[in-house]
């Protein structure tokens, strides 16, 4: 009787055990469905929701010159945030905060009231500033370190360098070209955000603090960048000019020294200066060159031996007209030799010479010394200048070039192309950076220099270099290029400026230039002088190679290369023992006795730094021993002395220190 | 009065599994509701609290034989219903809802025992065995009177959940007690056909959520919010889970009702897959064990009074962890063992104490 219905209670019970397994497995099912399967998702989901990014400005890395003294730096100062869910005071908060910070207090007020956990006040304040806040203790106002960039030079290599923005961007120069390797990676605070969006920032100073910048190490050099920009600013000064250039390398590696551009700007300041001085003009504006660039003219009719310096042109006495267009020379002259035409730079003869080897030739020199090219220096904004193709020259073209028109360039070609007559013949790439370290000083990577290509043979360079120290002899056009002590070897020029309102040549506008290098018979630096616009008088040769003469004089004897007539031994031995045996004033071999007195006073050195006490001896036909570094502390002579030329001087330096 | 056989039958397997759960339960508590800076005393002590009252009660109504209960079911169901017209005309808002009467300190939910007082009507009622066919509809309009009356009271809080539990737990006695397949068919087919209606009577925010569960990028900041949270947390937990005390979608509160409702999802973030595992295959055994309880109860009163406590708890698990898991539409219903509350805790230990009684009592007769 009851085994039926039992029967059927089972059939139930099965069936319900059935749905009971069913939904556990649907659920375990869904539990790995959304904890193995889904999971990455969904945690990403989740950190994304609970973590709030505020991006900080990194520490940046060390711009440093070629000495590794600092030229950019990175400081840490106080930003200020406000919590403002924990403000109290509003309204007493955005009093006091705004007429710190000089804002508007209601629209102060409005961000304070906005219950966010994070909402910059002010960054990047000065200390002062910090401490009158810390001092409000004001609820709801915390701090957290950011860094500023700091030029402690201020102007100084200004246009080399750039600047950065407030978010820690490079903007210009090293700074833009640079940046991802300066900046690192960037920081962000972390701070875990609740549902309703306030941040929890355990500890504001716990943040990521990855170091991971690169410092740069330039190849500028702090003291000749410095002697560049001095020299300059007096050459642009003297002249009345609106603006100007100056660019010093090694001509054997392409390493740039200094590497400068009037009008200066300080780049602590950048927003206070126009735009326009930003510019770095020794590689963004382009220039007809002038006779500079009978250099390279000279150049190629050697190479090509289409010319010999002894070969002869008529100078038709300063008025040659090829088709329509008439050449002119300052002064009239008949017949001259190449050497003289590039002395006293000559622009029918000039034009006549490049005749001889064609445009197709002329054209072929001039690209393999980089122009119309750029140069890849490594900075942002360079130009690449005007060099068309001979199919597009005009009859004349030709005879133009020859004498530095119909032709455009950046300073920086110049400056190149010249040290590959410099150094033998070889064009470098020009280089800024020297090398990459990390941030604890490490070299990374290191910047060898890089040969482009052979331009011109060892034999040209010389014969080309011989014919430039003849414009700075007596009778050319440089003279005043010549700094007392030295040999230098360049060209002037002068060109006149492209009128962009009437079209053709202004008749008061001019671009004056010097380009030469020194010492002649082993080039340690080129130098290109141009001055933009200079007032009164427009010769390259009155009012550049001044600029480059000072630069010259200077800046050779701080790179231990002393003017002739002056012999300086590294000595390193005890200063005492040796004073004692002051040999007699022998002849010393190698001492030429060029210029100077006969017999002189010694002067009181003491105190003065090696270049300066350098300067005020050399050139006298002394023999000069130096030891140490630094300042002087003593001299043997004793100042007052009455000396012979190739008497010994020793000069002892200490540092400060 | 007490047996010395029940001690002997005493069904430690049961107390067993529901000592480990409602530990678990306590321990998940402090991890989620340690965070915050609440006054007072921490709510997992309070479930402490709450768990003693319960286990108590649950010994209290173990001793006593389930048959007295017969006695006494139409008795304490009436006493419920007055519990909640009394809440309806006395008791507290919160949230939107009148669900609370204050005793003393302690609030009190009434709506938790009607679904107690519903299975022991219900058992009282279908003791007799029907005829080989099972129950028609003509056996039933009084077991119809039975849960619609409290139904309509719940639904008047209102308290959609509880409400939604009534219901399943009264169809699956039903099918326990076995009713005939053309009734249940006629019950599907008008359930059916009044589907449209129940939607047109379910509140806004009620539709939100269903109309959010099939699409829930319709309103991920409102109506879908808790699916969208609760899902976020249970999976970022992945396989091994974030640790203890460690869950941050917890935490930070971006769960909602992370202590009641959503306890499931704060475990799944802080213990991961393997501790939903453990958890899930707990209540398995403790649902085929409560259902073994009944079929080997040694009468019809026994089976079905244990079979009304194991179809509430399977309900309430089933609904609970599928809208934890988003599986199905967002329904406010706890989980038993899991979940804070002291009512609720209440009413599970009074089922889990007719479920010892009627399982130490299979053998005496």
């Amino acid at each position: 009787m009851r085994r039926k219905p039992i029967n059927w209670f089972k059939v139930r019970v099965i069936l319900i055990s059935f749905v009971l397994f069913l939904s556990f497995l649907i659920v375990v099912g869904r539990m790995f469905q959304l904890q193995v399967i889904k999971k990455e998702q969904l945690y990403q989901l989740a950190a994304r929701q609970q973590v709030s990014q505020i991006p900080l400005v990194p520490k940046r890395g060390t711009i440093y010159d070629r000495n590794e003294n600092e030229l950019a730096v990175s400081v840490e100062v106080d930003s200020i945030y406000a919590e403002s869910s924990k403000v109290i005071e509003v309204e007493k908060t955005a009093q006091e905060l705004s007429s710190l910070f000089q804002s508007d207090p209601r629209e102060l007020k409005e961000r304070l009231r906005k219950q966010k956990s994070f909402e910059w006040i002010q960054r990047k304040v000065s200390p002062k500033e910090a401490e009158a806040v810390k001092n409000l203790r004001l609820s709801g106002i915390h701090f957290l370190k950011e860094n500023k960039r700091f030029y402690p030079h201020a102007q100084l290599a200004a246009h080399v360098i750039g600047f950065v923005g407030l978010d820690s961007k490079g903007l210009e120069g090293i700074e833009l070209q640079y940046d991802a390797l300066l900046n690192g990676k960037p920081q962000v605070l972390t701070a875990e955000k609740d549902a309703k969006g306030r941040s929890i920032i355990t500890d504001a100073g716990a943040y990521e603090k990855e170091e991971n910048f690169r410092n740069l190490v330039l190849t500028i050099d702090k003291q000749v960048q410095h002697v560049a920009e001095t020299e300059l600013r007096e050459g642009v000064q003297k002249w009345g000019a609106i603006g100007g250039m100056v660019i010093v390398m090694d001509p054997t590696s392409g390493k740039i020294l200094a590497l400068a551009s009037h009008p200066f700007f300080d780049p602590n300041q950048f927003i206070q200066y126009r735009p326009k001085t930003w510019r770095n003009r020794a590689i963004s504006d382009v220039f007809e060159p002038g006779s500079m660039f009978k250099a390279f003219l000279a150049a190629a009719v050697l190479e090509e031996n289409a010319i010999q310096p002894t070969d002869s042109f008529y100078c038709e006495n300063g008025v040659y007209t090829v088709y329509d267009r008439t050449i002119r020379d300052t002064s009239k002259h008949g017949w001259l030799t190449f050497h003289q035409v590039i002395k006293v730079s000559s622009n029918i003869g000039a034009a006549k010479a490049a005749e001889k080897i064609g445009k197709e030739k002329l054209y072929r020199y001039l690209c393999a010394f980089g122009f119309g090219e750029k140069t890849h220096l490594g900075l942002p904004g360079e130009a690449k200048g005007i060099l068309n193709h001979p199919r597009y020259w005009s009859p004349i073209t030709l005879n133009t070039i020859a004498f530095g028109q119909g032709i455009a360039v950046t300073g920086i070609q110049m400056v190149t192309a010249l040290s590959a007559i410099a150094n033998g013949g070889v064009l470098m790439k020009p280089q800024v950076v020297e090398r990459i370290t990390n941030e604890k000083g490490v070299v990374i990577q290191s910047f060898k220099p890089e040969v482009i290509r052979r331009v011109i043979s060892e034999g040209t360079s010389k014969k080309v270099t011989a014919l430039l120290k003849a414009t700075t002899e007596k009778g050319g056009t440089g003279e005043q290029a010549v700094p007392q002590g030295y040999e230098v070897a360049g060209k002037t020029g002068t060109a006149q400026k492209v009128d962009s309102l009437l079209g053709g040549y202004s008749e008061d506008k001019f671009v004056s230039g010097f380009m030469g290098f020194a010492p002649v018979e082993d080039p340690k630096i080129v130098v290109l002088v141009v001055i933009d616009e200079p007032q009164g008088a427009n010769y390259g040769g009155i009012v550049a190679a001044p600029v480059f003469r000072a630069i010259v004089e200077k800046v050779l004897p701080y790179l231990h290369i002393f003017p002739k007539g002056t012999m300086v031994v590294k000595d390193e031995t005890d200063f005492s023992v040796r004073a004692k045996k002051i040999p007699s004033s022998s002849l010393v071999d190698g001492v030429s006795v060029s210029k100077g007195v006969e017999k002189m006073v010694m002067p009181d050195l003491t105190g003065l730094s090696m270049r300066k006490a350098l300067s005020r001896i050399e050139g006298k036909g002394l023999i000069i021993k130096i030891s140490g570094n630094g300042r002087l502390v003593e001299q043997v002579p004793k100042a007052g002395t009455v000396i012979d030329k190739g008497e010994i001087c020793y000069l002892k330096f200490e540092s400060p220190s | 009065m007490i047996d010395r056989r029940l001690l002997i039958h005493f069904d430690w397997t049961l107390i067993g599994m529901v000592l480990i759960l409602a530990s678990i339960g306590i321990v998940n508590l402090y991890s989620v509701t340690s965070n915050g800076e609440s006054s007072g005393m921490p709510l997992y002590l309070k479930q402490v609290l709450w768990l003693f009252i319960g286990l108590t009660v649950m010994m209290g109504i173990a001793f006593i034989d389930y048959r007295y209960y017969l006695d006494v079911a139409y008795f304490a169901y009436s006493a419920v219903l007055l519990l909640l017209i009394f809440v309806l005309a006395y008791g507290f808002i919160t949230s939107g809802a009148q669900r609370w009467v204050r005793l003393g300190s302690l609030t009190f939910q009434p709506s938790e025992f009607v679904k107690i007082a519903l299975i022991l009507a219900l058992a009282s009622f279908f003791k007799k065995a029907p005829g080989r066919e099972g129950y028609s509809l003509r056996h039933l309009p009084f077991p119809f009177l039975l849960l619609s009356v409290p139904m309509v009271l719940i639904l008047k809080q209102p308290d959609l959940g509880t409400a939604i539990i009534l219901l399943l737990v009264f169809f699956s006695i039903l099918v326990f007690v076995k009713i005939r397949w053309t009734t249940f068919l006629t019950f599907g087919v008008i359930g059916a056909s009044i589907l449209p209606l129940v939607w047109r009577f379910l509140k806004d925010y009620q539709k939100r959520r269903i109309l959010t569960f099939f699409n829930p990028d319709l309103d991920p900041l409102g109506a879908s919010y808790h699916l969208i949270q609760s899902k976020i947390a249970v999976g970022s937990g992945g396989l091994l889970g974030k640790g203890f005390m460690k869950g941050t979608q917890s935490r930070l509160g971006f769960l909602p009702e992370q202590h009641t409702d959503f306890i499931f999802s704060a475990l799944g973030e802080e213990w991961g897959f393997i501790g939903c595992f453990v958890v899930m295959g707990l209540y398995f055994f403790l649902i085929v064990w409560g259902l073994r309880i009944a079929v080997s109860s040694k009468d019809r009163y026994g089976a079905i009074l244990s079979f009304g406590v194991v179809a509430m708890l399977f309900w309430h698990i089933c609904i609970n962890i599928g809208m934890v898991l988003g599986l199905m539409p967002v329904v406010g219903i706890p989980l038993p063992l899991l979940s804070y509350g002291g009512s609720f805790l209440l009413s599970t230990f009074i089922g889990i104490g007719f479920l010892l009684n009627v399982s130490m009592r299979k053998y005496l007769f």
